[in-house]
């Protein structure tokens, strides 16, 4: 350009990349720039859940914003470049693409999955499923629904095994572990699960409260279940349960030993109750949150939206969490009538679980009708196993189908 | 596809036995845990009476 013309459009790159592209592709990324932003701005609002949204919104938004022309006559970013598989080409895009080194080193071995999970599991209060581990599972188990319903479902839609189990996990309501089981099982559209899943998990505290009225008479919702009715667990027994079920749990399924390790490693830091620790899991866990969102937006690029199946992936997913919810509530109208009436139903749709948010939203039902409930610490239980359920569904899927 | 929707549905069947199952293995750990150190630690009260 030296002594030639420099003109506005040779200034601002990005302008001449969007006016000297196809019309279909530079509507999809407005369209993509627009959904960040609104994502950013519910987030911000409080009408998803914040700690995701906004960064992934972000991620989004800036991705399809920053579109330049590459070597090669070819358009990119420079955030990452997730088809870099052989050796040569990853060392290549680490020197490329700034968000490489997260996206090589957490999200293609699933790293952040199980760094997610270990803050999880030091969150997670294991009182009443150590109290009452049958109810517990019991619970969480008719909340599977969606797990099990959506493979078939999307094998119909002309997924294969592989691509069906990872989108089938969506019905576990845990990110993490659909981000692992779609890096174990489909790789290729691990971004899409994945993003499809985080959106509904933010998207199930507005749904569920709505189908928990539909399908859960009133009275039933009111039934007030005190915390004084839980019998005490000790710490030592919680710790205890750790190590035990954990050991147990990889021996028995060493393919997804990284979750059920880092979750009951969690789960030991927090029963040791080393101070250091904790600390260091609530920032590991706001960390690994914040990166995962950012990262997962930026993965969102115009070529993976225009791949036609992601319209497919939408509605399974949907599909997926509405199905889980309905197992949910119907493992929980079955768990009040065998209590003769004592179990409040709302239990059962915290068997999908999404830890604490199908606890807190079966409390918030329970509360709008009787200002004196107070289920949320047995609502942990069903929500406690549903983790569990799903790690085990989520470690058949993966030890299985790949035989198939 | 009827094949493979075939597959799937004995897929689901054997995922709920596996489930079953290991959620078994769970309660019966977390009862055999309670048991041993419910039990022992309230073998230590009754000797410390």
């Amino acid at each position: 350009m030296v002594g030639g013309t420099i003109t506005i459009l040779d200034v601002f790159q990005g302008l001449t990349i969007f006016l000297k592209t196809d019309l279909t592709f530079s509507v999809v990324r407005v369209f993509l720039i627009v959904l960040g932003c609104s994502l950013v701005y519910l987030g911000y609002k409080g009408k998803l859940e914040p700690i995701l949204m906004i960064p992934m919104g972000l991620g989004m938004a800036f991705v399809n914003a920053g579109i330049l022309p590459m070597p090669g006559g070819t358009i990119g970013n420079l955030f990452t470049n997730p088809l870099a598989e052989e050796p040569a080409d990853i060392i290549n895009a680490l020197q490329i693409y700034f968000l490489q080194p997260f996206y090589t080193l957490t999200f293609a071995n699933g790293l952040i999955a199980c760094l997610i999970f270990l803050g999880i599991g030091a969150l997670t209060d294991l009182d009443f499923f150590i109290a009452k581990p049958m109810l517990s599972i019991a619970l969480a188990i008719p909340a599977e629904l969606g797990t099990m319903l959506t493979l078939p479902l999307a094998i119909a839609l002309g997924f294969n095994f592989k691509e069906a189990a990872a989108i089938a996990i969506i019905g576990g309501a845990d990110g993490p572990m659909v981000l692992f089981s779609s890096i174990m099982l489909a790789k290729h559209l691990f971004v899409v699960i994945t993003l499809v899943a985080y959106l509904y998990l933010s998207i199930i505290y507005a749904i569920y409260p709505y189908m928990a009225k539909l399908l859960i008479p009133k009275n039933m919702r009111a039934i007030p279940m005190q915390p004084s009715e839980i019998p005490r667990v000790s710490s030592r027994e919680k710790f205890a349960f750790a190590i035990v079920a954990g050991t147990i749990l990889c021996l028995l399924f060493p393919v997804a030993a990284p979750l059920f390790a880092c979750f009951f490693f969690g789960v030991a830091i927090k029963e040791a109750n080393i101070p250091r620790y904790r600390e260091f899991t609530d920032i590991l866990l706001s960390g690994s949150t914040m990166f995962l969102g950012f990262v997962l937006g930026a993965l969102l690029s115009v070529d993976i939206v225009l791949d036609p199946r992601v319209f497919l992936i939408i509605i399974l997913g949907l599909l997926a969490l509405l199905f889980s919810g309905v197992g949910g509530i119907i493992g929980g109208l079955v768990a009040y009538k065998l209590s003769g009436g004592k179990i409040n139903p709302l239990l059962g749709i915290a068997g999908v679980s999404c830890v604490p948010t199908t606890a807190k939203i079966a409390q918030k039902c329970a509360k709008e009708v009787n200002p004196e409930a107070m289920i949320l610490p047995h609502a942990m239980g069903p929500c406690v196993a549903g983790v569990i359920t799903t790690a085990i569904l989520a470690a058949f899927y993966i030890t299985i189908v790949p035989l198939l | 596809m009827v094949n493979g929707l075939l597959t799937a549905f004995k897929l689901i069947i054997l995922a709920y036995g596996v489930l079953a199952v290991v959620s078994l293995i769970v309660i019966m750990i977390v009862i055999i845990l309670r048991l041993v150190i419910v039990g022992r630690k309230s073998a230590s009260t009754t000797g410390e009476n």
